[in-house]
């Protein structure tokens, strides 16, 4: 069999980071990139990558056969076959992980003289900065002096191995205060927060303060798209737009072992829908025509726009969008949908036993 | 006595909080866990089946908000949820017997508690006693 071909789009480096997994995983690798106004990419493509330079305008088909739709800076446009299409949008300029202000080298210029510190962190500080944070912190604790350390913020945030370096910090003794905004005073220096955790009020008044500003983005990192985009432990690494479409989400405020890990779990997620090709549409929801009052609640509910009006206004499922998450089964008035890999929920219902009246 | 029979509708992806720390699930043989792909695969005749087939109460566990993985699948599960609890207010049950529970995968401790909690309420409450043929 010969190597599958993996679509990857984008100019930054989680398009060549995923590019490359693709090419170690045995598949064909076409990175296609359009660097519009840039004059020239800086990033050093591996051997083994093919180059496009084009705009991906569309794809049609399924996993394992895809017909993507390229069109070069001249206007031609050209379809190449591929298996599956991984889309790392680039996000300009701005920096990746966020510029972080928080110092690491706090604790080393900190006096020595320093009995109790408090690192404050509001919510949508730039992420690098929380564990700038922690590591400042448990240098801090490793002093002879054991000053105390306490730090607040809404929620800690660590990535991969920093999840290490944060349980150490907390076995150093380093307060974790968990709130989502802290009452700070400069003069005397104030720091007082009702922890989310144990509900208790802390007040303290430390010799040295050390506070991270908001960042300017912090809007549109926490709102609601951005959010999706960056997938959750629920959710997974990769966010797929459709089938055999991936993506590992925008580059933005993503921590360097964040992105290449996305930028990777996509690539894998591709290479292994274009090796193994799942047939989606046998598990996509069924809509019983009969049944089917066209009333279109399920075209409304349903999170993926799979269920769709189609003749005589009935509904019908679009396989390829469709996740069979039963979101439309549940709430379909006529009991019209069904899911036919969980045909035996409804068996399972029928099991509940009848308790002590028999 | 006998122990009150539990129905849990559970989402697959929150179905992870039910594995103790020693991977296995360990839920009493009364409690009837009925997996589905999503919580907001439920619906209120689902539900209500629960009940009418004997089940004491029933509990719907799903993702937190935010964290589904169809998006909107736990909010749904949520409207659905209401409505029954209304229904049964109106039946003169106790709208508690049905209940909606959000929890992380690694909430393991919290949901056994919550069905612990579930099962002291549903003992109190006993089993219905307005189903078929009950007159
Ligand atoms: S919700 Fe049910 S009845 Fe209404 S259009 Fe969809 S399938 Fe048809
Ligand atoms: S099962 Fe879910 S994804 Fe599929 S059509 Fe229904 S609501 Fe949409």
């Amino acid at each position: 069999m010969s190597a599958p071909t993996v679509l990857v789009v984008g100019v930054g480096s989680a398009a060549v980071e995923a590019a490359r997994e693709i090419v170690a995983q045995g598949g064909r690798a076409v990175l296609v990139r359009s660097l519009g106004s840039r004059k020239q990419c800086f990033l050093r493509i591996p051997s083994g990558i093919e180059v496009i330079e084009a705009e991906l305008v569309g794809a049609e088909g399924s996993p394992g056969s895809f017909h993507a739709r390229l069109r070069a800076p001249g206007g031609d446009d050209m379809v190449v076959d591929c298996s599956a299409v991984v889309l790392c949008p680039s996000t300009g300029d701005r920096p990746a992980g966020g510029a972080a202000s928080l110092d690491e080298r706090c604790a080393a210029e900190a006096a020595e003289s320093v009995r109790s510190v408090a690192f404050v962190l509001p919510a949508g500080s730039p992420r690098p900065s929380f564990i700038r944070a922690v590591r400042a912190a448990s240098e801090l604790r490793a002093r002879a002096a054991r000053p105390s350390v306490a730090a607040f913020a809404a929620e800690m945030t660590a990535y991969g191995t920093d999840e290490v370096v944060y349980a150490q910090a907390q076995a150093d003794g380093v307060l974790f205060v968990r709130t989502p905004e802290a009452e700070v005073s400069l003069d005397p220096p104030r720091v007082a927060a009702r922890d989310q955790t144990t509900g208790r009020e802390i007040e303290i008044f430390p010799d040295l303060l050390v506070m991270e500003r908001r960042s300017e983005h912090a809007e549109v990192l926490t709102s609601g798209s951005f959010a999706v985009a960056r997938g959750s432990p629920g959710m997974g690494a990769v966010a797929t737009v459709r089938e055999g479409i991936l993506s590992p989400g925008p580059e933005y405020e993503r921590l360097e072992a964040e992105r290449v890990t996305g930028a990777r779990a996509a690539a894998t997620r591709a290479m292994t829908l274009a090796v193994h090709p799942e047939d989606r549409a046998s598990r996509a929801a069924v809509v019983d025509r009969e049944r089917c009052a066209a009333c279109l609640t399920c075209a409304r509910v349903c999170p993926f726009s799979a269920a769709r009006p189609a003749e005589e206004g009935k509904a019908s499922i679009d396989g390829a969008l469709c996740q069979a998450c039963g979101v439309c089964v549940g709430a379909c008035p006529a009991r019209a949908l069904s899911l036919p890999s969980y045909a035996e929920v409804a068996e399972h219902e029928r099991e509940i036993i009848m308790g002590d009246r028999q | 006595m006998t122990e009150p029979i539990i129905a849990m509708f559970i989402c697959k992806t929150a179905r992870t909080a039910l594995a103790g720390p020693e991977g296995g699930e360990t839920v009493p043989p009364e409690v009837q866990v009925i997996e589905l792909p999503c919580s907001g695969r439920v619906d209120e005749v689902m539900m209500l089946r629960a009940l009418r087939q004997g089940a004491w109460a029933a509990m719907v566990v799903a993702c937190l908000d935010g964290n589904c993985r169809n998006r909107t699948g736990n909010y749904q599960a949520r409207k659905r949820v209401a409505e029954v609890r209304s229904l049964l207010s109106q039946l003169g049950l106790e709208p508690d017997r049905v209940k909606m529970f959000s929890v992380a995968s690694n909430q393991h401790a919290w949901l056994m508690e919550a069905l612990e909690g579930m099962r002291r309420s549903a003992r109190q409450w006993g089993p219905i006693r307005i189903l078929e043929g009950d007159g």
